[in-house]
C-alpha cells in the first residue's frame, strides 16, 4: 500500500501541494486527476523520492521513502511525463541498465528484459538505438525499463501525452494489462483517460485534494471533476 | 542488510553505471573527439620540442610536463563538463535519482570513467612521447605521468562539480574553466598580495604544486594537494545533488 501523510511543498513562496494524504490499496489502477499545475508532477515526484516535500511523509509498503530510500525505491518503478531514456544506448542495454540497478540477478536478466519487452510489444526493437524509435515506442521502452525487476508499484506521469490516437487505444491496453499485476498510479489531465483506465481517482486542484472517486461515480466524473476545479 | 553486503551493492551499482558510461561515452561523437584533438596536440608538441638545439632530456621532458599538465587539465574539463549536464537534458536525471542509487554512488560512477581515460592518456603519452622520443629516464616519466594524473583527477572533478550545477553546456564549462583560471592565475600572481593572503594564493597554485613531477620529484605535499582537492570538489557535487531534491522547481503539467 502507498500512504501520503500530509504532505506539502513549497517553490518558494508558493504552495505547489497542500497537506495531501492519500491510500493506495494494493492491486488498483488509481488516477492522478487534475487542470494542469494542480501539483499532480510535484506529488509523484515526492513519491519516487526524486523531491522532497516540505512536510509530511509517504510510506511505501511501510517503508519511508525519506528515511529509507534505497529500500523505498526498489519498490517503485516509475515513468516521467518524458521517457528518460539514453538515445545512444541499444533498447537492451538501456534496460539492462535498469535492471541492474534495480538489483535483478544477472542470471535472470535476459529473460526480464525478454519478459517486459514481450509485455510492452518491443521485442522487435531490442536491439535498435533508442534515437531511432518513435515517441510511441520510446513510451514503451520508458514503461519496459519501469517494469524490470517487477516491483510492485508503477508511477506514470502522463502516459498518454504527446500519442496519436491509435497510439493512445494501444497504450490504454498496455495499462489495463500491466494493472492486472501491479498497483498502478497515473497522473492525467486528460478526463476520458483516467476515467477508462482507473479503478479509483483523486482529483487534485491548486495542490489539494479536493474529492475521491470510486466504484459507480466514476461514471459522473466529468460532473465531478468540473464541480471541485471550477473555483 | 549489514555493512558489507551494503558496500557489496553500492559498488556493484557504481560499476553498473560506470559501464553504461563507457558504452554512452563510445555512442556519442564529442568525449572521443576532443580526446582525440589534445592527443593530437600532444603529439605536435612533442615532435617539435626535442629537435631544438642545445636542449637536454631534462629541459625537454619539464617542457613537455608542462605542456602537458595544461593539456590535461583541459581533457579533464572536455570529458566530465557534460556529466550531469546530459542527464539533465534528457530526463534520465529523474530516472536516476528514482532508482536505489545513492548521491555519492552516481557521483563516484560518473567520476571514475573521466578517472580512466585521464589515467591511460598520462601513461600513453609519457610512455610514447617523454620515454620514446625525448628518451628521458623512467623515474622522471613515473614522476611526470603520476603528477598528471593527479591534476587530470582534480580537473575532473572540477568539472562534475560545474556539471551538476547547471544544465548547459557552455556554464559548465565556464564554471570549471573560471575555478581553474582562479587556482593557476591566482596562484601565479599570489606573490603581490599581503600576508597571509600571499601564502594561501601560492599554495593554491596548481602548476607550482605540479612543477616536483616533472623534476622527477614525487612530493607528498603536492599529492596530498591534489587529492583532498578532488575529494573537496566531489564532495561538493554530492552535496549540490542532494540539494537539487529541495531546489527544484515546478514541472510539468501539474
Amino acid at each position: 500500500m502507498i500512504e501520503v501523510k500530509g504532505l506539502s511543498r513549497y517553490y518558494g513562496d508558493f504552495l505547489a501541494l497542500d497537506n495531501v494524504s492519500i491510500k493506495i490499496p494494493p492491486g488498483e489502477v488509481v488516477g492522478l486527476l487534475g487542470p494542469n499545475g494542480a501539483g499532480k508532477t510535484t506529488c509523484l515526484r515526492i513519491l519516487t523520492g526524486f523531491l522532497f516535500p516540505s512536510s509530511g511523509e509517504v510510506l511505501i509498503d511501510g517503508v519511508d521513502v525519506f528515511s529509507n530510500p534505497l529500500e523505498s525505491k526498489k519498490k517503485i518503478g516509475y515513468l516521467p511525463e518524458q521517457p528518460p531514456l539514453y538515445p545512444e544506448l541499444l533498447t537492451f542495454d538501456y534496460l539492462q541498465f535498469v535492471g541492474r540497478l534495480r538489483g535483478v540477478e544477472e542470471s535472470s536478466l535476459k529473460a526480464e528484459i525478454e519478459r517486459v519487452a514481450g509485455l510492452t510489444e518491443i521485442s522487435d526493437y531490442l536491439f535498435s538505438p533508442i534515437r531511432t524509435l518513435s515517441l510511441g515506442y520510446r513510451k514503451r521502452v520508458g514503461i519496459a525499463q519501469a517494469l524490470m525487476g517487477t516491483p510492485p508499484f508503477l508511477i506514470f506521469d502522463e502516459p498518454i501525452s504527446g500519442l496519436d490516437p491509435r497510439q493512445i487505444v494501444e497504450m490504454r491496453g498496455l495499462l489495463r494489462k500491466i494493472g492486472k499485476d501491479h498497483t498502478v498510479l497515473i497522473s492525467s489531465h486528460i478526463l476520458t483517460e483516467v476515467r477508462h483506465t482507473c479503478d479509483r481517482v483523486f482529483i487534485l486542484h491548486r495542490g489539494k485534494l479536493v474529492r475521491e472517486i470510486a466504484g459507480p461515480d466514476l461514471d459522473k466524473i466529468e460532473d465531478l471533476f468540473l464541480q471541485y476545479t471550477s473555483t | 542488510m549489514n555493512q558489507s553486503n551494503r558496500l557489496t551493492f553500492g559498488l556493484s551499482r557504481i560499476k553498473w553505471i560506470f559501464i553504461k558510461e563507457m558504452k554512452s561515452f563510445f555512442g556519442l561523437n564529442y568525449p572521443p573527439v576532443s580526446l582525440g584533438i589534445i592527443a593530437l596536440l600532444c603529439g605536435i608538441v612533442s615532435a617539435l620540442l626535442p629537435s631544438t638545439p642545445g636542449t637536454t632530456y631534462e629541459d625537454v621532458s619539464r617542457a613537455l610536463f608542462y605542456l602537458y599538465y595544461v593539456f590535461i587539465l583541459v581533457d579533464g574539463l572536455l570529458l566530465s563538463i557534460g556529466a550531469f549536464v546530459q542527464e539533465r537534458r534528457q530526463g534520465t536525471l529523474e530516472l536516476l535519482y528514482t532508482l536505489p542509487v545513492t548521491d555519492l554512488e552516481l557521483v563516484l560512477a560518473k567520476f571514475l570513467p573521466g578517472a580512466l581515460f585521464i589515467s591511460v592518456f598520462s601513461i600513453l603519452v609519457t610512455a610514447i612521447y617523454v620515454v620514446g622520443i625525448a628518451e628521458a629516464p623512467y623515474y622522471i616519466a613515473l614522476s611526470g605521468a603520476l603528477g598528471l594524473i593527479l591534476a587530470g583527477l582534480f580537473a575532473t572533478s572540477v568539472a562534475l562539480f560545474a556539471s551538476s550545477l547547471t544544465g548547459s553546456y557552455l556554464i559548465s564549462l565556464l564554471v570549471s574553466a573560471g575555478i581553474l583560471l582562479l587556482i593557476e592565475i591566482g596562484g601565479y600572481y599570489g606573490g603581490v598580495l599581503p600576508s597571509p593572503a600571499k601564502e594561501i594564493a601560492t599554495h593554491f597554485h596548481g602548476l607550482s604544486q605540479f612543477a616536483p613531477f616533472a623534476r622527477g620529484v614525487i612530493s607528498l605535499k603536492a599529492c596530498v594537494f591534489f587529492i583532498s582537492l578532488t575529494i573537496f570538489f566531489l564532495f561538493l557535487t554530492v552535496r549540490v545533488l542532494e540539494s537539487r531534491r529541495w531546489r527544484l522547481q515546478a514541472g510539468g503539467n501539474g
